[in-house]
């Protein structure tokens, strides 16, 4: 059952009856039930003997540390914890890369064969989830969870186990298990950021899907130029899929009376890399900043680099170099994440921390530079640090659409080339043809919207308060085009969301 | 006058507005749905309104295109509907029967048989929603879409367009002017036609170099999959508790496919078990004795198929069969069948 499908939002409306007209105290066994469901639904039930047992795992060492007042055995008992968690998503998730490096070191003469294991669901966003919760259990941050079947609900949470966001149990346990009584506000805002995700996956993302789809597949008749058109075009397909996907999911849980974290902030309207990554799958960026780069920050090791670097290069330079080791860390992590490749490790880890190291050793002098040539912060400027960041950001994800590293780099050299066909005319040609004016209607309105929003967004303003200040009969015609947009594009052929596969 | 608790409350007015947004759906639905040149929209309206059915065939394409109802009728005296539909599968054909003896005093049950649609363990979705859209009953629509297709199958219930939307200025015309309740004529495809009562003969025959093949393999072990079995028993017992007669059939196919299929009298074997079992007639037509259905090449459309000159032979036999009551014409085995009454089909 996807997410953005009307049988899904039938699921919901059975979930959101029985949520609030039972008991209040039956709530989070009406959300353990919508868990169990929708994970059988999506996911071979045997592997939830994978997400139980990490659950159980943590439970008990959580139980651990309140029990225990020995601080070395508490780490033990972390390690341990720690180990079986991640090593399940490092067996289940990168056995392949270790695999594959093996084979192409020996020249495949090993018997190492690639595996192909039963997965469970959305295993790379729980996992981060519970390691978190044990952590924070650790570090005294969380409240101790001290019913199992709970801790479970909260981390099967069904909207996001398909592609997060990451939730923090130190942040929204509390308010997940309280009693939730049906808030008219709350609820209609929650619908409306469901069909919402719904106009963005099914009305842009997928729509837009063939024309990405007939450049990416044929890289060698396209000019560099159209190539850049291509892959950009797919920054848009990949946006709209994913943050339509959290959209969704936080959609749901609004309605269910939970105020989850964010994961999109209007990315593209960035002006630095940096600030990219702060708006782009923002709960993964924070998840591993908290809990990948600060402990190794903080840690004795990298303090006594500190000292060190400091000593030699002085106090400005000296506390980057460890910063930017820790950095590279993280960036490193979040290529692993993305999957079982060195596509990931290269595209999304280390060309992102390449850019923002840049960024910060050069920094100084890039102002200087433009102080000198009198460059003023205006709108021209704007735009050229947002395309150029964009660049940046569609150069990393080549890595990540490509097929593997060997196909990366070719793509890239393409991208380069001054010959081919300078048009992509006969794409869009057949793009609109496929489209006809009925679904060109839909999806360039869509689009506008789109960029309306996320500019709200960016000023900070939340796009559904501004569309309550509309006069009710617009609101409701903006309704029935929205309506009608999610349904013209329900019968279009699409892909799942991407990050359903992680 | 203080208002009643339930009108001021927030959850009345956010049923409301669920509602608004549901009637919404209904009229994008209802200018939008793909169905002008629906075929089962057309045959099951006709299976709704027309008179009374005695004889009722259903099943898949090998119904509606071997079974002649106006021939039959024509023949017998007995009132016959076709209610064949593309791709029908055996849970298809449970709760399509429901419907057609709700509406209708149906005496006599003909049930597709052909081994091709009794190997597969579930129905897809286009042969479920060809049937649920039209259906009457809401709560069999419901039940049967909702069983194959899960909460997406409910949702396409009420929403058709859904999964048959075509948002184009055509459609848009077609649902304005009224042509959308009179358009039938082009219901079929070029080289068919749609004959009434449910029957879509086609014209073409297959030509001179054609190779006859499997259209699936049969697996002795299992003739029949347990899905099928699941719902062929449901079958028999719905006729037996609302005293219909029920006749397993399977329309002739060519003794190329056949017998690249493999493992054919396995199967009827074990159809035969089955009625045998529950007391039922077995028509085997691939087992018709020489001179009763003499089919060659021509009489075939494709490799599973008859065309209109082998249904109308077909069709006469049929007549006889349910005229005369006479079910003594079939062979004791395939291996018989195509050593004395062989159609030409094998290379």
């Amino acid at each position: 059952m996807e997410l953005a499908t009307f049988g899904y939002l039938l699921f919901l409306a059975v979930s959101l009856f029985l949520y609030f007209c039972l008991p209040a105290r039956f709530q989070w066994i009406v959300i353990l039930a919508d868990n169990l469901i929708f994970y059988c639904l999506n996911a071979e039930p045997v592997t939830l003997l994978y997400l139980g047992g990490s659950v159980l795992t943590v439970y008990f060492a959580t139980l651990f540390f309140q029990k225990s007042t020995n601080p070395s055995r508490k780490k033990i008992v972390l390690l341990l914890a720690l180990l079986l968690c991640a090593g399940l998503l490092f067996v289940l998730k990168y056995s392949n890369l270790f695999i594959n490096t093996v084979r192409y070191f020996t020249g495949e003469t090993t018997s190492l064969q690639p595996v192909s294991w039963l997965l469970p669901l959305a295993i790379s966003f729980y996992s981060l989830t519970l390691i978190s919760y044990l952590l924070d259990c650790y570090w005294g941050i969380a409240a101790f969870q001290s019913n199992p079947l709970k801790l479970f609900a909260f981390i099967s949470f069904f909207p996001l186990m398909v592609s997060g966001p990451i939730q923090r149990y130190a942040k929204v346990g509390e308010e997940f298990f309280r009693e939730h009584s049906f808030d008219y506000a709350r609820v209609t805002e929650g619908m409306k950021r469901i069909a919402w995700g719904m106009v963005k996956k099914l009305a842009v993302s997928n729509r837009l899907s063939p024309l990405v789809s007939s450049i990416w597949n044929d890289p060698g008749s396209y000019h560099g130029l159209m190539i850049w058109a291509g892959i950009l075009l797919y920054l848009l397909q990949l946006y709209t899929d994913f943050s339509g996907c959290m959209d969704i999911a936080l959609g749901t849980a609004q309605c269910f009376g939970l105020a989850l974290e964010e994961n999109f902030e209007a990315p593209f309207l960035s002006k630095t890399t940096q600030e990219f990554w702060q708006r782009w799958h923002i709960t993964l960026g924070k998840w591993l900043r908290d809990y990948i780069m600060n402990p190794i920050l903080k840690s004795a090791g990298m303090q006594k680099l500190m000292t060190r670097c400091v000593g030699r290069f002085g106090k400005k330079k000296g506390k980057k170099i460890p910063l930017l080791l820790s950095m590279l860390v993280l960036w490193l992590c979040m290529g692993l994440w993305h999957g079982d490749s060195w596509k990931y490790i290269l595209g999304e880890g280390f060309w992102f921390w390449l850019v923002i190291a840049l960024g910060q050793i050069f920094g100084p002098a890039f102002q200087k530079w433009k102080t000198a040539l009198h460059i003023k912060d205006n709108l021209a400027f704007r735009a050229f640090q947002v395309v150029r960041t964009n660049l940046i950001f569609a150069f990393g994800m080549i890595f990540f659409k490509a097929a593997s590293l060997p196909d990366a780099f070719s793509r890239i050299g393409a991208m380069f080339r001054l010959t081919g066909n300078a048009a992509v005319s006969p794409a869009v040609k057949a793009w609109t043809d496929q489209m006809g004016i009925s679904g060109l209607a839909v999806f360039f309105p869509a689009l506008l919207l789109l960029v309306i929003a996320d500019v709200l967004i960016y000023r900070k303003q939340n796009p559904f308060e501004v569309l309550k200040k509309l006069h009710p009969v617009l609101r409701w015609c903006l309704y029935a085009i929205l309506i009608y947009f999610i349904m013209s594009s329900y019968v279009i052929e699409g892909e799942g969301f991407a990050y359903a596969r992680f | 006058m203080k208002k009643p608790a339930l009108f001021s409350s927030e959850k009345f007015i956010f049923a409301l507005k669920c509602l608004a947004v549901a009637a919404i759906m209904c009229i994008i639905n209802f200018f939008f749905k793909g169905d002008v040149e629906s075929l089962t929209r057309a045959t099951l309206s006709e299976m709704y309104t027309d008179g009374p059915i005695d004889v009722l065939f259903i099943g898949a394409s090998h119904t509606y295109r071997s079974y002649d109802p106006a021939a039959i009728e024509a023949a017998t005296g007995l009132n016959v509907y076709n209610a064949g539909s593309a791709l029908q599968q055996m849970q298809g054909s449970y709760y399509l029967l429901q419907e057609a003896a709700e509406n209708s005093d149906i005496d006599t049950v003909v049930l597709d048989i052909t081994y091709t649609m009794q190997l597969l363990e579930g129905t897809g979705e286009r042969q479920t929603v060809i049937l649920t859209d039209y259906m009457k009953n809401p709560l069999r629509r419901v039940i049967y879409a909702g069983s194959v297709l899960g909460p997406e199958g409910i949702t396409g219930t009420i929403w058709p367009c859904l999964h048959n939307g075509v948002f184009n200025q055509e459609n848009l015309r077609h649902h304005l002017t009224g042509d959308y309740k009179k358009d039938y004529a082009s219901i079929v495809f070029a080289e068919e036609g749609y004959h009434g009562q449910g029957y879509v003969p086609d014209y073409l025959t297959v030509p001179e170099d054609f190779t006859f093949t499997r259209a699936t393999e049969i697996n002795p072990a299992h003739p029949i999959s347990d899905f099928t079995m699941k719902y062929l028993k449901k079958v028999i017992a719905y006729c037996k508790k609302h005293g219909l007669r029920l006749i397993l059939a399977d329309p002739p196919m060519p003794d190329g496919t056949l017998v690249t299929a493999g493992h054919f009298q396995e199967y009827i074997d074990a159809v035969g078990g089955i009625a045998e079992e529950n007391d039922l007639e077995y028509w085997e037509f691939n087992l018709a004795k020489d001179g009763l259905l003499d089919l060659d090449r021509g009489d075939f459309y494709d490799e599973t198929h008859l065309n209109i000159y082998g249904a109308e032979k077909f069709s006469a036999l049929v007549s006889d069969i349910l005229a005369s009551g006479n079910t003594d014409i079939f062979y004791d085995s395939y291996a018989e069948k195509l050593e004395k009454n062989p159609d030409g089909t094998l290379e």
